[in-house]
């Protein structure tokens, strides 16, 4: 029985799709050759096309391994490609055996557009949006020319004209003349086939072009590991487009010609032992690649850092090179390096390939100083082991990271070699105190770099995991005892003093001061990890033992009989006691507070509170304050005359009491032709302004101070009248008075530094200004009071006129300005 | 990477005491360039030194992890320091009798 749906026989129809067309077929009776004119009319035949429709070969007929003969054949409409209309085309002995694929049936499609290209993208553009796109990098555009051989090759898009066919990637049917741009940005980093349509500039369809996939690696020191992969022709290559940039992995071969590195390609992405543990040792590959992944997550997960630059740099990893042959003047191929671009890894000659997870770590690290501290910075003395002490650091904060099983401080173990110990770099030939024993001092290994740094990775060590496992002495006699704030804390502060402080010319004792600095900004001054951080540089023979933290003990200023004083923020496990001075007793404690007694007055006593070695304390008055002792202040007092008194400060008082000769009233209506002392400041505290009056002016000043024992004892002062008569005259403390006594009008002082206070004889409407000696106003008044503050701060020095017009009368004065 | 190269070829011709048509460097010269030139900058240097009246160049990328090699005029390996391993096949007593006589090269970017 022949199909319905055309010359095939029903039974050799294999598929349909769900609108019921033939996608397979399988051919058993029909023939169709192996040529482009007969697959063709087979087609239309089948389908039911016109002319407008036509089909080329995108890949001829060639034999495959197993003798078919294959083909790819791709539909076109008025000669415009339709996307996603792709036929394979099977043969045997020159007929085809088996056809599928998909055919779109359109009619009377316009395929003329009305955008061009230019306007279609511009269009596709304000759409993305993005923020830096591949073409606008010339060192990618030099990449793409190299890499393609194409002088004019370019990310910049180039719109094909294509017609695309909605039910292809949507429920909706119809078909669409569309520009198809490969668009590449870089922030956001995405790269993507976007469909525009050429006669509005809609998008109507993105595909991605940067895929990946999950796969699963049997590595070489690492067992078994989930890494990302890129699917490509029904492979996978070691390419993660999912972090940053991208991480790329590939294989050097055993050489060292970097042009001549190739992916490695697996058929099921399941990149296991049978295949890659081979003499080859291509299981390296899957070591750098997962290795890499890990890396990055760190940096990001730990540190809000987008690879090693912060702005998703590319890692790319050169794995099993034969060092010698990329350079004489390497020796073997035991050894890894970062060269300011990319991480190489030797495939080893008398050690296993260098692509433990710590050493791909470590060499990753170094691009993260490169982009942060200095780059291109030769690697030499105190600077070039910073350099390395780092590195090895993130080596093994990152193998926690991602593998905490293994050996933490132990750097390079999995290659058959322990190079570095940072827990006891003695062990291994390597000081752990600043030019104490194995302290390298000849130039060799370019100053010692890679033996020097033990002083900042033993650092490290005590300062995350303290110093408990140590002998507690280092080689210049100081005792330590160290309690650790972790690996997380620890590795915070490295980093910050790394990527934020770090100089091209630091040396140890600098990164002492940047790491200590970086605990105060992330934890908080007199923070326990600032202190810790600056112990562990005292055990390392760094800087001196100076290191102090203070916790805030916290309770009232003066204690009667008995407080209770406590303290917050203390470590998870911290030692601590409390002490006092012999004038106060310990009632009772815990490790956050400690209640104390006392019978004293009149004194100070302290707390003393000990948190891992470090000391904090709390000076606290006993009772009652002390007494006065000072009044300072004029004797001879005018009446009518302002006048100032202070005292010194009065041991344990958290207030002061004045006494005035004639008890004062606090006006706040200044009388100034009143008979008694006036107060014009609170007498709360240290010091008064006060108003003698027209009265009898001689007396007691009187002081004391107070606190919630009670008061203390009182400093008297005798005051009598003075001479001169006239207000503001003899005895007045404190600078210029001005008496306009015609008007009734007080000025003062004069020389004024910040404030003019100006004291009318009553309350009236008066306008005041304030001029500059070249005539020029200054401040424009209007007040009713009888009192007016002028403000002159701000104003610069020099002689000013003060004008006060009052009910048709004008008075002025000369004021000085002096700050 | 012309003019880098001319100021190279310019240094060591002055070195080798040979004309612009003669002048051949050692393979050990050109290589160690080559792969300087090949990164970027890190301060690279060829130095020559004298140990007990041998005559080696030292040869420093600046790299962190990359070894200084000590050659001879015939480009012959005497000794290598420093690599990741921070070892040294070199004398116990070389860098303490090393004579540092002049720098010889320097990447000039």
């Amino acid at each position: 029985m022949f199909s319905l749906f055309g010359q095939v026989r029903e039974n050799e129809i294999a598929l349909k799709n769900k609108s019921g067309n033939a996608v397979h077929f399988k051919f058993k009776e029909t023939k169709v050759t192996n040529n482009l004119e007969s697959v063709s009319t087979f087609l239309k035949t089948q389908f039911n096309v016109q002319d407008e429709t036509s089909f080329r070969f995108k890949k001829k007929f060639g034999k495959d391994n197993i003798g078919f003969e294959t083909a790819k054949i791709q539909q076109y409409y008025k000669g415009v490609k339709v996307e996603f209309s792709l036929f394979n085309a099977i043969a045997k002995e020159g007929v085809l055996t088996s056809l599928n694929g998909r055919l779109v049936k359109i009619a009377n499609l316009n395929i003329k557009p009305k955008l061009s290209e230019e306007e279609a993208l511009q269009s596709a553009l304000r759409t993305i949006n993005a923020e830096e796109y591949k073409w606008e990098d010339q060192r990618n555009e030099n990449i793409i020319k190299s890499v393609t051989g194409d002088p004019n090759a370019s990310y910049y898009p180039k719109g094909d004209l294509v017609i695309l066919d909605k039910t292809s990637f949507s429920d909706e049917d119809g078909v669409v003349l569309v520009y198809k741009f490969d668009i590449y940005s870089i922030i956001p980093f995405q790269r993507k086939y976007y469909y525009i349509d050429a006669n509005n500039g809609e998008l109507i369809f993105a595909n991605d072009i940067l895929k990946h996939t999950n796969g699963t690696a049997a590595t070489r020191y690492s067992g078994q590991r989930n890494i990302e992969t890129e699917p490509i022709n029904g492979l996978f290559r070691l390419r993660d487009n999912t972090r940053g940039n991208g991480i790329q992995t590939f294989d050097m071969n055993n050489g060292g010609s970097y042009s001549n590195a190739t992916d490695m390609f697996d058929n099921d992405n399941d990149w296991n032992n049978t295949e890659y543990n081979n003499i080859n040792k291509l299981n390296s590959m899957l070591d750098a690649h997962w290795a890499a992944e890990m890396t990055y997550d760190y940096f990001l997960n730990e540190h809000d850092f987008n690879s090693i630059d912060n702005l998703g740099f590319s890692l790319f990893n050169y794995v099993n090179a034969d060092l010698t042959q990329i350079s004489t003047f390497f020796s073997d191929s035991d050894n890894a390096f970062w060269d300011g671009d990319v991480m190489t890894y030797g495939i080893g000659t008398n050690l296993n390939p260098f692509v433990s997870l710590d050493i791909v770590a470590h060499e990753i690290g170094h691009g993260l100083f490169e982009k942060n501290v200095c780059n291109g910075c030769p690697s030499f003395g105190e600077f070039g082991a910073i350099n390395e002490g780092l590195s090895d650091i993130w080596g093994s904060m990152i193998e926690f990271h991602a593998a905490p099983e293994k050996n933490t401080y132990s750097l390079g173990e999995e290659v058959g070699i322990v190079i570095r110990s940072m827990s006891n770099p003695k062990s291994l030939g390597d000081p752990d105190t600043y030019q104490g024993e194995f302290w390298w001092t000849s130039t060799a290994d370019n100053g010692g770099i890679h033996t020097n740094n033990s002083i900042l990775n033993h650092w490290f060590y005590l300062l995350a995991e303290g110093s408990a496992n140590t002998d507690g002495i280092n080689d210049n006699g100081d005792v330590f005892n160290i309690q650790g704030i972790g690996k997380v804390n620890a590795a915070k502060i490295i980093f910050r003093a790394e990527t934020t402080y770090l100089l091209s010319n630091s040396d140890y004792l600098d990164l002492r001061a940047f790491t200590i600095q970086a605990a105060e900004d992330l934890f908080g001054v007199n923070s326990l990890e600032a202190f810790t951080a600056c112990q562990s540089w005292f055990a390392v023979g760094v800087g001196d033992g100076n290191c102090s933290v203070e916790f805030e003990i916290a309770g009232n200023e003066v204690v009667c009989t008995s407080n209770t004083y406590t303290v917050t923020g203390l470590p998870p496990g911290a030692s601590v006691s409390w002490s006092v001075t012999p004038n106060l007793q310990i009632v009772s404690s815990t490790s956050g507070s400690v209640t104390v007694s006392t019978s004293s007055n009149g004194q100070s006593g302290t707390i003393f509170l000990n948190v891992n070695g470090s000391i904090s304390q709390r000076d606290i008055w006993l009772g009652r304050p002390a007494s006065a002792s000072k009044i300072f202040g004029p004797t001879l007092v005018n009446t009518g005359a302002i006048v100032q008194y202070s005292t010194g400060t009065v041991g344990g008082a958290t207030s002061y009491e004045w006494r005035l000769p004639y008890p004062y009233d606090e006006v706040t209506t200044f009388d100034l032709f009143g008979q008694n002392w006036q107060l014009q400041l609170p007498a709360n505290d240290q010091q008064i302004r006060a108003f003698t009056g027209y009265g009898q002016v001689s007396g007691l000043v009187q002081v004391w101070g107070k606190n919630a024992c009670g008061n203390g004892g009182a400093k008297l002062l005798s005051v009598s009248h003075g001479t001169g008569g006239e207000p503001g005259g003899g005895g007045i403390p404190f600078n210029g008075f001005t008496n306009n006594g015609g008007s009734g009008t007080t000025i003062y002082p004069n020389p004024a530094n910040d404030q003019i206070h100006v004291v009318f004889k009553d309350k009236s409407r008066r306008n005041i200004k304030f001029f500059n000696f070249q005539g020029i106003l200054i401040k424009n008044y209007t007040s009713k009071s009888n009192t007016l503050d002028i403000e002159v701060s701000s104003i610069p020095n020099g002689i000013y006129l003060l004008e006060i017009n009052q009910a048709g009368e004008k008075i002025t004065e000369k004021i000085i300005v002096q700050h | 990477m012309k003019t880098k190269t001319l100021i190279t070829f310019l240094i060591l011709i002055a070195f080798f005491g040979c004309s612009s048509d003669d002048v051949n460097l050692p393979d050990c010269f050109q290589n160690f360039i080559d792969f300087v030139n090949d990164r970027p900058p890190h301060g690279a240097t060829i130095d020559k030194v004298i140990y007990k009246e041998k005559i080696l160049f030292a040869f420093n990328s600046g790299l962190p992890d990359v070894p200084v090699a000590y050659e001879d005029e015939k480009c012959q390996n005497f000794c290598s320091s420093g690599g990741l391993l921070g070892e040294t096949n070199c004398p116990d007593d070389f860098f303490e009798n090393l004579v540092f006589v002049e720098i010889v090269w320097t990447d000039p970017r």
